[in-house]
Protein backbone atom coordinates (compact mmCIF):
# COMPACT_ATOMS: atom_id res chain seq x y z
CA UNK A 1 0.00 0.00 0.00
CA UNK A 2 1.63 3.39 -1.38
CA UNK A 3 0.65 6.87 -0.90
CA UNK A 4 -2.74 7.94 -3.40
CA UNK A 5 -3.40 11.38 -4.87
CA UNK A 6 -7.42 11.19 -5.53
CA UNK A 7 -7.96 14.92 -8.37
CA UNK A 8 -10.41 16.30 -10.38
CA UNK A 9 -9.23 15.51 -13.75
CA UNK A 10 -10.45 18.86 -15.69
CA UNK A 11 -12.25 17.69 -18.77
CA UNK A 12 -11.34 19.92 -21.54
CA UNK A 13 -13.53 22.31 -23.01
CA UNK A 14 -16.18 21.08 -26.20
CA UNK A 15 -15.32 17.70 -25.11
CA UNK A 16 -17.68 15.23 -23.05
CA UNK A 17 -16.53 13.64 -19.86
CA UNK A 18 -16.47 10.00 -21.87
CA UNK A 19 -14.37 11.26 -24.17
CA UNK A 20 -12.50 12.97 -22.34
CA UNK A 21 -11.49 9.63 -20.46
CA UNK A 22 -11.32 7.80 -23.38
CA UNK A 23 -8.57 10.44 -24.83
CA UNK A 24 -6.76 10.19 -21.41
CA UNK A 25 -6.38 6.89 -21.77
CA UNK A 26 -4.47 6.86 -25.04
CA UNK A 27 -2.68 9.94 -23.47
CA UNK A 28 -1.26 7.15 -20.50
CA UNK A 29 -0.64 4.41 -23.20
CA UNK A 30 1.35 7.09 -25.58
CA UNK A 31 3.31 7.88 -22.24
CA UNK A 32 4.21 4.25 -21.82
CA UNK A 33 1.58 2.94 -19.35
CA UNK A 34 0.21 -0.43 -19.30
CA UNK A 35 -3.60 -1.16 -19.06
CA UNK A 36 -4.06 -3.12 -15.77
CA UNK A 37 -8.03 -3.64 -15.45
CA UNK A 38 -11.52 -2.22 -15.04
CA UNK A 39 -12.50 -1.00 -11.25
CA UNK A 40 -15.09 0.65 -9.37
CA UNK A 41 -15.59 2.67 -6.32
CA UNK A 42 -19.03 2.77 -4.92
CA UNK A 43 -20.69 4.72 -1.87
CA UNK A 44 -23.67 4.69 -0.86
CA UNK A 45 -25.58 6.63 1.87
CA UNK A 46 -27.51 5.10 4.90
CA UNK A 47 -30.19 7.27 6.84
CA UNK A 48 -31.72 6.13 9.94
CA UNK A 49 -35.28 5.55 8.92
CA UNK A 50 -36.71 6.86 11.77
CA UNK A 51 -36.59 10.78 12.69
CA UNK A 52 -35.11 10.69 15.99
CA UNK A 53 -34.59 14.09 18.15
CA UNK A 54 -31.51 15.36 17.35
CA UNK A 55 -29.31 15.68 13.77
CA UNK A 56 -29.95 12.40 11.75
CA UNK A 57 -26.88 10.42 12.09
CA UNK A 58 -25.95 9.25 8.52
CA UNK A 59 -23.25 7.27 7.50
CA UNK A 60 -21.88 6.04 4.01
CA UNK A 61 -20.12 2.67 3.04
CA UNK A 62 -17.63 3.12 0.07
CA UNK A 63 -16.43 -0.62 -1.59
CA UNK A 64 -13.10 -0.62 -4.04
CA UNK A 65 -13.34 -3.13 -6.77
CA UNK A 66 -9.65 -3.60 -6.08
CA UNK A 67 -10.07 -4.18 -1.97
CA UNK A 68 -12.98 -6.97 -2.64
CA UNK A 69 -12.30 -7.80 0.85
CA UNK A 70 -13.09 -4.67 2.85
CA UNK A 71 -16.15 -2.02 3.33
CA UNK A 72 -15.30 1.15 4.58
CA UNK A 73 -17.73 2.72 6.63
CA UNK A 74 -17.36 6.75 6.87
CA UNK A 75 -19.85 8.68 9.31
CA UNK A 76 -21.12 11.64 7.61
CA UNK A 77 -19.43 13.46 10.90
CA UNK A 78 -15.94 13.63 11.75
CA UNK A 79 -14.92 10.35 8.80
CA UNK A 80 -11.07 11.16 9.88
CA UNK A 81 -11.92 9.94 13.27
CA UNK A 82 -14.52 7.89 13.06
CA UNK A 83 -14.13 5.92 9.92
CA UNK A 84 -14.00 1.99 10.13
CA UNK A 85 -12.71 -0.33 7.84
CA UNK A 86 -14.76 -3.89 7.97
CA UNK A 87 -14.75 -7.67 6.20
CA UNK A 88 -16.57 -7.25 2.76
CA UNK A 89 -19.59 -9.23 5.27
CA UNK A 90 -20.17 -6.44 7.33
CA UNK A 91 -22.59 -5.85 4.00
CA UNK A 92 -24.99 -8.60 4.93
CA UNK A 93 -25.19 -7.21 8.73
CA UNK A 94 -26.04 -3.86 7.26
CA UNK A 95 -28.92 -5.71 5.38
CA UNK A 96 -30.24 -6.80 9.04
CA UNK A 97 -30.25 -2.95 9.89
CA UNK A 98 -32.76 -2.11 6.95
CA UNK A 99 -35.54 -1.94 9.39
CA UNK A 100 -33.31 1.13 11.58
CA UNK A 101 -31.32 2.12 8.00
CA UNK A 102 -31.74 2.31 4.87
CA UNK A 103 -29.73 3.22 1.79
CA UNK A 104 -31.07 5.87 -0.15
CA UNK A 105 -30.29 5.03 -3.99
CA UNK A 106 -30.41 8.59 -5.24
CA UNK A 107 -27.60 9.63 -3.39
CA UNK A 108 -25.53 6.82 -4.82
CA UNK A 109 -22.18 7.93 -6.14
CA UNK A 110 -19.95 5.61 -8.59
CA UNK A 111 -16.50 6.10 -10.49
CA UNK A 112 -15.91 3.68 -12.99
CA UNK A 113 -12.73 3.24 -15.20
CA UNK A 114 -9.55 1.26 -15.44
CA UNK A 115 -6.31 1.04 -14.20
CA UNK A 116 -2.78 1.90 -15.57
CA UNK A 117 0.58 0.96 -14.49
CA UNK A 118 3.86 2.75 -15.11
CA UNK A 119 6.69 1.52 -13.03
CA UNK A 120 5.89 2.01 -9.42
CA UNK A 121 2.97 3.56 -9.96
CA UNK A 122 -1.01 3.38 -10.77
CA UNK A 123 -3.08 5.66 -12.16
CA UNK A 124 -6.82 4.85 -11.77
CA UNK A 125 -8.92 7.67 -14.49
CA UNK A 126 -12.74 6.90 -14.06
CA UNK A 127 -16.00 8.85 -14.83
CA UNK A 128 -17.84 9.73 -11.47
CA UNK A 129 -22.26 9.49 -11.69
CA UNK A 130 -24.20 10.54 -9.48
CA UNK A 131 -27.61 8.97 -10.36
CA UNK A 132 -26.62 7.79 -13.53
CA UNK A 133 -25.46 11.67 -14.54
CA UNK A 134 -21.61 11.67 -15.57
CA UNK A 135 -19.99 14.84 -13.23
CA UNK A 136 -16.40 14.83 -14.29
CA UNK A 137 -13.57 12.47 -14.36
CA UNK A 138 -11.44 11.60 -11.18
CA UNK A 139 -8.49 10.30 -11.07
CA UNK A 140 -6.15 8.34 -8.73
CA UNK A 141 -2.41 8.37 -8.61
CA UNK A 142 -0.73 5.78 -6.07
CA UNK A 143 2.95 5.24 -5.63
CA UNK A 144 2.99 1.59 -4.59
CA UNK A 145 6.83 2.14 -3.65
CA UNK A 146 6.08 5.08 -0.81
CA UNK A 147 4.27 4.21 2.41
CA UNK A 148 4.45 7.73 4.00
CA UNK A 149 2.81 10.57 2.62
CA UNK A 150 5.08 13.46 3.95
CA UNK A 151 8.20 12.49 1.57
CA UNK A 152 6.73 12.34 -1.47
CA UNK A 153 4.92 15.66 -2.07
CA UNK A 154 6.99 16.99 -4.57
CA UNK A 155 7.72 13.90 -6.63
CA UNK A 156 3.54 13.30 -7.07
CA UNK A 157 3.15 17.04 -7.84
CA UNK A 158 5.97 16.41 -10.51
CA UNK A 159 4.31 13.45 -11.42
CA UNK A 160 0.58 14.43 -12.06
CA UNK A 161 1.44 17.16 -13.44
CA UNK A 162 3.19 15.52 -16.38
CA UNK A 163 -0.52 13.80 -16.63
CA UNK A 164 -3.19 17.09 -15.68
CA UNK A 165 -3.95 19.04 -18.84
CA UNK A 166 -3.32 22.12 -16.01
CA UNK A 167 -0.55 21.61 -13.60
CA UNK A 168 -1.79 21.26 -9.92
CA UNK A 169 0.90 23.21 -7.18
CA UNK A 170 -0.87 21.95 -3.95
CA UNK A 171 -1.89 18.16 -2.91
CA UNK A 172 -5.38 17.57 -3.18
CA UNK A 173 -7.44 19.84 -0.11
CA UNK A 174 -7.83 16.72 2.16
CA UNK A 175 -4.40 15.38 2.37
CA UNK A 176 -3.37 18.68 3.24
CA UNK A 177 -4.05 18.22 7.09
CA UNK A 178 -3.04 14.56 6.62
CA UNK A 179 0.74 15.67 5.31
CA UNK A 180 0.29 18.16 8.48
CA UNK A 181 -0.22 15.24 10.96
CA UNK A 182 3.57 14.28 10.24
CA UNK A 183 5.34 11.08 9.10
CA UNK A 184 2.39 8.85 9.42
CA UNK A 185 2.15 5.35 7.88
CA UNK A 186 -0.68 5.42 5.14
CA UNK A 187 -3.54 3.26 5.11
CA UNK A 188 -6.58 2.13 2.68
CA UNK A 189 -8.68 4.35 4.52
CA UNK A 190 -6.73 7.35 3.44
CA UNK A 191 -7.53 6.47 -0.27
CA UNK A 192 -11.23 6.38 0.39
CA UNK A 193 -11.72 9.25 2.47
CA UNK A 194 -10.34 11.15 -0.31
CA UNK A 195 -13.06 9.94 -2.81
CA UNK A 196 -15.35 10.84 0.27
CA UNK A 197 -14.58 13.92 0.07
CA UNK A 198 -15.03 14.19 -3.52
CA UNK A 199 -18.13 12.98 -3.39
CA UNK A 200 -18.93 14.99 -0.67
CA UNK A 201 -17.99 18.24 -2.67
CA UNK A 202 -19.24 17.24 -6.05
CA UNK A 203 -22.85 16.54 -4.21
CA UNK A 204 -22.75 19.91 -1.97
CA UNK A 205 -22.27 21.44 -5.78
CA UNK A 206 -25.41 19.66 -7.14
CA UNK A 207 -27.59 21.39 -4.12
CA UNK A 208 -28.05 24.79 -5.48
CA UNK A 209 -29.14 23.21 -8.75
CA UNK B 1 77.91 -72.70 -8.59
CA UNK B 2 77.34 -70.90 -5.94
CA UNK B 3 80.76 -71.16 -4.42
CA UNK B 4 82.52 -70.31 -7.96
CA UNK B 5 80.62 -66.77 -7.46
CA UNK B 6 81.49 -66.14 -3.97
CA UNK B 7 85.02 -67.32 -5.17
CA UNK B 8 85.31 -65.09 -7.76
CA UNK B 9 83.80 -62.34 -5.39
CA UNK B 10 86.23 -62.64 -3.23
CA UNK B 11 89.31 -62.72 -5.83
CA UNK B 12 87.55 -59.15 -6.64
CA UNK B 13 87.71 -57.86 -3.08
CA UNK B 14 91.02 -59.04 -2.66
CA UNK B 15 92.26 -57.04 -5.77
CA UNK B 16 90.62 -53.72 -4.53
CA UNK B 17 91.89 -54.60 -1.13
CA UNK B 18 95.31 -54.24 -2.77
CA UNK B 19 94.67 -51.54 -4.55
CA UNK B 20 93.69 -49.51 -1.34
CA UNK B 21 96.97 -50.79 0.32
CA UNK B 22 99.29 -49.94 -2.91
CA UNK B 23 98.01 -46.40 -1.90
CA UNK B 24 98.01 -46.21 1.25
CA UNK B 25 101.90 -46.97 1.27
CA UNK B 26 102.68 -44.01 -1.21
CA UNK B 27 100.62 -41.39 1.07
CA UNK B 28 98.29 -41.05 -1.29
CA UNK B 29 94.41 -40.44 -1.31
CA UNK B 30 92.74 -39.91 -4.38
CA UNK B 31 90.56 -37.83 -2.69
CA UNK B 32 93.43 -35.33 -1.29
CA UNK B 33 96.12 -35.28 -3.76
CA UNK B 34 97.21 -32.15 -2.84
CA UNK B 35 98.15 -33.37 0.54
CA UNK B 36 99.98 -35.92 -1.02
CA UNK B 37 102.33 -33.41 -2.85
CA UNK B 38 102.78 -31.29 0.36
CA UNK B 39 104.18 -34.08 2.09
CA UNK B 40 106.25 -35.26 -0.65
CA UNK B 41 107.90 -32.00 -0.44
CA UNK B 42 108.28 -31.81 3.14
CA UNK B 43 110.53 -35.15 2.78
CA UNK B 44 112.60 -33.81 0.17
CA UNK B 45 111.57 -35.76 -2.72
CA UNK B 46 111.07 -33.44 -6.04
CA UNK B 47 107.91 -32.55 -7.76
CA UNK B 48 108.91 -34.58 -10.96
CA UNK B 49 109.55 -37.63 -8.55
CA UNK B 50 106.63 -37.80 -6.86
CA UNK B 51 104.89 -37.46 -10.12
CA UNK B 52 106.72 -40.29 -11.27
CA UNK B 53 105.59 -42.52 -8.57
CA UNK B 54 102.06 -40.90 -8.66
CA UNK B 55 102.30 -42.11 -12.51
CA UNK B 56 103.34 -45.90 -11.74
CA UNK B 57 100.64 -46.39 -8.72
CA UNK B 58 97.89 -44.92 -11.02
CA UNK B 59 99.28 -47.15 -13.93
CA UNK B 60 99.20 -49.90 -11.49
CA UNK B 61 95.62 -49.15 -10.55
CA UNK B 62 94.83 -48.40 -13.60
CA UNK B 63 95.92 -52.73 -14.59
CA UNK B 64 94.42 -53.70 -11.28
CA UNK B 65 90.97 -51.79 -11.98
CA UNK B 66 90.69 -53.82 -15.72
CA UNK B 67 91.67 -56.86 -14.00
CA UNK B 68 88.35 -56.12 -11.71
CA UNK B 69 86.62 -55.00 -14.83
CA UNK B 70 87.43 -58.47 -16.65
CA UNK B 71 86.81 -60.54 -13.45
CA UNK B 72 83.18 -58.73 -13.34
CA UNK B 73 82.51 -59.14 -16.76
CA UNK B 74 83.59 -63.10 -16.19
CA UNK B 75 80.79 -63.48 -13.68
CA UNK B 76 77.88 -64.26 -14.52
CA UNK B 77 75.41 -61.09 -14.89
CA UNK B 78 73.44 -62.33 -11.80
CA UNK B 79 74.81 -59.40 -9.41
CA UNK B 80 73.48 -56.80 -11.60
CA UNK B 81 69.95 -58.36 -12.29
CA UNK B 82 69.14 -58.81 -8.10
CA UNK B 83 66.39 -56.95 -8.87
CA UNK B 84 64.67 -59.16 -11.23
CA UNK B 85 61.79 -61.04 -9.50
CA UNK B 86 62.00 -63.69 -11.76
CA UNK B 87 65.89 -63.97 -11.51
CA UNK B 88 65.30 -64.31 -7.58
CA UNK B 89 63.04 -66.18 -7.77
CA UNK B 90 65.07 -69.09 -9.75
CA UNK B 91 68.47 -68.05 -7.88
CA UNK B 92 69.61 -71.29 -6.23
CA UNK B 93 69.98 -71.57 -2.53
CA UNK B 94 73.34 -70.11 -1.15
CA UNK B 95 75.62 -72.11 0.87
CA UNK B 96 75.74 -76.03 1.47
CA UNK B 97 72.01 -76.26 2.23
CA UNK B 98 69.85 -78.31 -0.66
CA UNK B 99 66.84 -79.59 -1.22
CA UNK B 100 63.49 -79.10 -1.46
CA UNK B 101 62.23 -77.50 1.71
CA UNK B 102 65.04 -75.08 1.46
CA UNK B 103 64.53 -74.09 -2.53
CA UNK B 104 60.65 -73.54 -1.25
CA UNK B 105 61.79 -71.67 1.99
CA UNK B 106 63.70 -69.27 0.30
CA UNK B 107 61.43 -68.67 -2.55
CA UNK B 108 58.50 -67.91 -0.50
CA UNK B 109 61.05 -65.32 1.11
CA UNK B 110 62.09 -63.76 -2.06
CA UNK B 111 57.95 -63.16 -3.15
CA UNK B 112 57.31 -61.72 0.32
CA UNK B 113 60.66 -59.87 -0.32
CA UNK B 114 59.10 -58.74 -3.76
CA UNK B 115 56.30 -57.85 -2.53
CA UNK B 116 57.28 -55.57 0.10
CA UNK B 117 59.48 -54.10 -2.14
CA UNK B 118 56.56 -53.22 -4.84
CA UNK B 119 54.41 -51.81 -2.12
CA UNK B 120 57.16 -49.81 -0.70
CA UNK B 121 57.67 -48.88 -4.00
CA UNK B 122 54.35 -47.89 -4.41
CA UNK B 123 54.16 -45.83 -1.48
CA UNK B 124 56.67 -43.98 -2.80
CA UNK B 125 54.74 -43.14 -5.83
CA UNK B 126 51.79 -42.29 -3.97
CA UNK B 127 53.24 -40.03 -1.60
CA UNK B 128 55.47 -38.13 -4.34
CA UNK B 129 51.97 -37.58 -6.04
CA UNK B 130 50.38 -36.23 -2.85
CA UNK B 131 53.17 -33.76 -2.57
CA UNK B 132 53.04 -32.37 -5.74
CA UNK B 133 49.29 -32.16 -5.69
CA UNK B 134 49.55 -30.66 -1.59
CA UNK B 135 52.37 -27.79 -2.88
CA UNK B 136 49.23 -26.33 -4.99
CA UNK B 137 47.63 -25.47 -1.86
CA UNK B 138 49.75 -23.84 0.44
CA UNK B 139 48.35 -24.48 3.67
CA UNK B 140 51.15 -23.16 5.41
CA UNK B 141 49.59 -20.20 8.08
CA UNK B 142 51.03 -16.82 7.88
CA UNK B 143 52.29 -17.05 11.66
CA UNK B 144 53.24 -19.65 13.92
CA UNK B 145 50.20 -22.01 14.80
CA UNK B 146 49.39 -21.19 17.88
CA UNK B 147 48.95 -24.35 19.88
CA UNK B 148 45.86 -23.48 21.99
CA UNK B 149 43.54 -21.39 19.58
CA UNK B 150 41.26 -18.74 20.49
CA UNK B 151 37.63 -20.36 20.74
CA UNK B 152 35.93 -19.49 17.65
CA UNK B 153 33.01 -16.44 19.03
CA UNK B 154 29.79 -18.02 18.47
CA UNK B 155 27.17 -16.02 16.53
CA UNK B 156 25.61 -14.91 19.62
CA UNK B 157 28.79 -13.40 20.66
CA UNK B 158 29.70 -11.36 17.57
CA UNK B 159 26.22 -10.40 17.48
CA UNK B 160 25.97 -8.57 20.34
CA UNK B 161 29.71 -6.78 20.37
CA UNK B 162 28.55 -5.99 16.50
CA UNK B 163 25.33 -4.58 18.46
CA UNK B 164 27.02 -2.65 20.62
CA UNK B 165 29.63 -0.93 17.97
CA UNK B 166 26.40 -0.26 16.00
CA UNK B 167 24.43 1.17 18.78
CA UNK B 168 27.40 2.96 19.30
CA UNK B 169 27.07 5.53 16.71
CA UNK B 170 23.59 5.10 15.61
CA UNK B 171 22.55 8.42 16.74
CA UNK B 172 24.52 9.99 13.62
CA UNK B 173 22.04 7.49 12.07
CA UNK B 174 18.83 8.88 12.65
CA UNK B 175 16.59 7.93 9.83
CA UNK B 176 17.68 4.20 10.76
CA UNK B 177 15.78 1.75 12.79
CA UNK B 178 18.14 -1.52 12.99
CA UNK B 179 17.28 -4.75 14.32
CA UNK B 180 19.63 -7.92 15.18
CA UNK B 181 18.79 -11.28 14.60
CA UNK B 182 20.91 -14.45 15.17
CA UNK B 183 21.10 -16.99 12.62
CA UNK B 184 23.52 -19.80 13.38
CA UNK B 185 23.55 -21.31 10.12
CA UNK B 186 24.25 -17.72 8.11
CA UNK B 187 25.51 -15.30 10.78
CA UNK B 188 24.06 -12.36 11.87
CA UNK B 189 21.38 -10.75 10.25
CA UNK B 190 21.06 -6.86 10.30
CA UNK B 191 17.40 -5.83 9.60
CA UNK B 192 17.52 -1.91 8.61
CA UNK B 193 14.12 0.11 8.33
CA UNK B 194 15.29 3.26 6.59
CA UNK B 195 12.73 6.01 7.67
CA UNK B 196 9.84 3.63 7.49
CA UNK B 197 9.98 4.10 3.54
CA UNK B 198 11.99 0.51 3.25
CA UNK B 199 13.56 -2.35 4.44
CA UNK B 200 17.35 -2.96 4.12
CA UNK B 201 18.31 -6.80 5.13
CA UNK B 202 22.08 -7.41 5.40
CA UNK B 203 23.86 -10.61 5.91
CA UNK B 204 27.05 -10.13 7.97
CA UNK B 205 29.97 -12.74 9.33
CA UNK B 206 31.72 -10.97 12.17
CA UNK B 207 31.60 -7.28 10.96
CA UNK B 208 32.31 -8.52 7.16
CA UNK B 209 29.13 -7.78 5.29
CA UNK B 210 28.13 -10.68 2.56
CA UNK B 211 24.87 -9.49 1.43
CA UNK B 212 22.32 -7.16 1.24
CA UNK B 213 18.44 -6.84 -0.16
CA UNK B 214 16.12 -3.76 -0.61
CA UNK B 215 12.29 -4.24 -0.21
CA UNK B 216 9.20 -2.27 0.47
CA UNK B 217 7.95 -1.20 3.86
CA UNK B 218 5.29 -4.12 3.68
CA UNK B 219 7.77 -7.04 2.03
CA UNK B 220 8.30 -8.78 5.25
CA UNK B 221 11.62 -10.95 6.03
CA UNK B 222 9.51 -12.84 8.51
CA UNK B 223 12.79 -12.51 10.90
CA UNK B 224 10.73 -12.54 13.88
CA UNK B 225 10.33 -15.37 16.60
CA UNK B 226 6.87 -15.38 16.05
CA UNK B 227 6.83 -14.82 12.71
CA UNK B 228 4.92 -18.41 11.12
CA UNK B 229 5.92 -17.92 7.59
CA UNK B 230 9.57 -19.40 6.33
CA UNK B 231 11.75 -16.68 6.39
CA UNK B 232 12.74 -14.81 3.44
CA UNK B 233 16.35 -12.99 2.66
CA UNK B 234 16.76 -12.85 -0.94
CA UNK B 235 13.64 -12.71 -2.78
CA UNK B 236 13.56 -9.49 -4.93
CA UNK B 237 11.35 -6.83 -4.21
CA UNK B 238 8.18 -6.12 -5.83
CA UNK B 239 8.70 -2.88 -6.18
CA UNK B 240 11.24 -1.50 -9.36
CA UNK B 241 12.66 0.95 -7.28
CA UNK B 242 13.70 -1.43 -4.49
CA UNK B 243 15.27 -3.56 -7.03
CA UNK B 244 17.05 -1.22 -8.38
CA UNK B 245 18.30 0.19 -5.43
CA UNK B 246 19.06 -3.72 -4.23
CA UNK B 247 22.00 -3.47 -7.09
CA UNK B 248 22.86 0.13 -6.02
CA UNK B 249 23.30 -1.15 -2.73
CA UNK B 250 25.38 -4.37 -3.86
CA UNK B 251 27.66 -1.65 -5.67
CA UNK B 252 28.05 0.33 -2.65
CA UNK B 253 28.65 -3.21 -0.44
CA UNK B 254 31.63 -4.23 -2.48
CA UNK B 255 32.99 -0.34 -2.57
CA UNK B 256 32.92 0.45 1.04
CA UNK B 257 34.43 -2.87 1.45
CA UNK B 258 37.74 -3.04 3.39
CA UNK B 259 39.47 -6.38 4.50
CA UNK B 260 41.49 -5.09 7.14
CA UNK B 261 38.70 -2.48 8.46
CA UNK B 262 35.24 -4.32 9.05
CA UNK B 263 33.89 -2.41 11.46
CA UNK B 264 34.51 1.09 10.15
CA UNK B 265 33.53 0.19 6.48
CA UNK B 266 30.31 -1.22 7.76
CA UNK B 267 29.78 2.35 9.10
CA UNK B 268 30.86 3.82 6.15
CA UNK B 269 27.86 1.66 4.56
CA UNK B 270 25.18 2.65 6.88
CA UNK B 271 26.20 6.10 6.85
CA UNK B 272 25.29 5.52 2.73
CA UNK B 273 22.26 3.89 3.54
CA UNK B 274 21.43 6.52 6.06
CA UNK B 275 21.53 9.23 2.91
CA UNK B 276 18.70 7.20 1.18
CA UNK B 277 16.02 8.24 3.44
CA UNK B 278 15.12 11.03 1.30
CA UNK B 279 14.97 8.57 -1.78
CA UNK B 280 11.23 10.37 -2.86
CA UNK B 281 12.03 13.44 -1.11
CA UNK B 282 15.20 14.60 -3.16
CA UNK B 283 15.43 16.01 -6.88
CA UNK B 284 18.31 14.56 -8.65
CA UNK B 285 21.95 16.48 -8.65
CA UNK B 286 22.02 16.52 -11.98
CA UNK B 287 18.80 16.99 -13.84
CA UNK B 288 16.88 18.54 -10.97
CA UNK B 289 13.95 16.25 -11.47
CA UNK B 290 12.23 13.87 -8.65
CA UNK B 291 10.96 11.18 -11.71
CA UNK B 292 13.44 9.77 -14.54
CA UNK B 293 11.92 7.35 -16.64
CA UNK B 294 9.13 6.70 -13.25
CA UNK B 295 11.79 6.16 -10.71
CA UNK B 296 13.21 8.46 -8.20
CA UNK B 297 16.94 9.00 -7.71
CA UNK B 298 17.81 6.09 -6.33
CA UNK B 299 22.08 6.56 -7.03
CA UNK B 300 23.45 8.26 -3.93
CA UNK B 301 27.51 9.10 -5.00
CA UNK B 302 30.00 7.69 -1.66
CA UNK B 303 31.60 10.69 -0.53
CA UNK B 304 29.13 13.40 -0.73
CA UNK B 305 26.19 11.22 -0.92
CA UNK B 306 24.39 13.72 -3.29
CA UNK B 307 21.05 11.54 -4.65
CA UNK B 308 21.45 11.03 -8.84
CA UNK B 309 19.15 9.07 -10.91
CA UNK B 310 20.55 5.73 -12.47
CA UNK B 311 20.41 7.42 -16.36
CA UNK B 312 21.86 10.94 -14.93
CA UNK B 313 24.62 9.07 -13.08
CA UNK B 314 25.81 7.32 -15.85
CA UNK B 315 26.42 10.85 -17.12
CA UNK B 316 27.85 11.97 -14.72
CA UNK B 317 30.47 9.87 -13.35
CA UNK B 318 31.98 8.13 -16.51
CA UNK B 319 35.12 8.86 -16.52
CA UNK B 320 36.24 11.17 -19.31
ZN1 LIG C 1 18.42 13.03 -12.90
Amino acid sequence: MGITWVLVYPTPEGKTHNQALEDLGKQLLAMGFEKDQPYTVECETYFPVFNLPGPPKIFHVILDSDRPASCFLVPDKDPLGLSIVAERSFMGFLGKLSKAYSAKKSTNVEVKGTSYLFHDFTVRPGVLTIMGSVRGIVLETELRSCPVLITAVELMKEFVNTILPTPIDAPPPFLSSRIAAGAIPVSHLDTVLQYFDMFKSVRNSMIPK
Amino acid sequence: MGDTTRNQLSAILDNLQEIENSLSRQNISLVDYRTAIQNAREEGVTVEDSANGLRRILENLDTDLRDIEKKTADTPSMISSLGLASFLCNVPSIGAMSGAAVESVNKSLYEELISTYSSTERSREYSAAAHNALAQYPFRRGTKPNLRPKRAESTEESRRNLERYIRGFSAMLPTLTFFFYDQPAMGTILEVIVDRIFRVVILLRGSHIEGVNVRGSEEQHNLGLKELRPIDLWTPSGLEVFRQLTRNAQAAMLHFQSPFLPESSLKNYLQWLNSLATLFSTPCRRCGKYLDNGLPPTFRDYKILQAYHEGCRILSFTPS
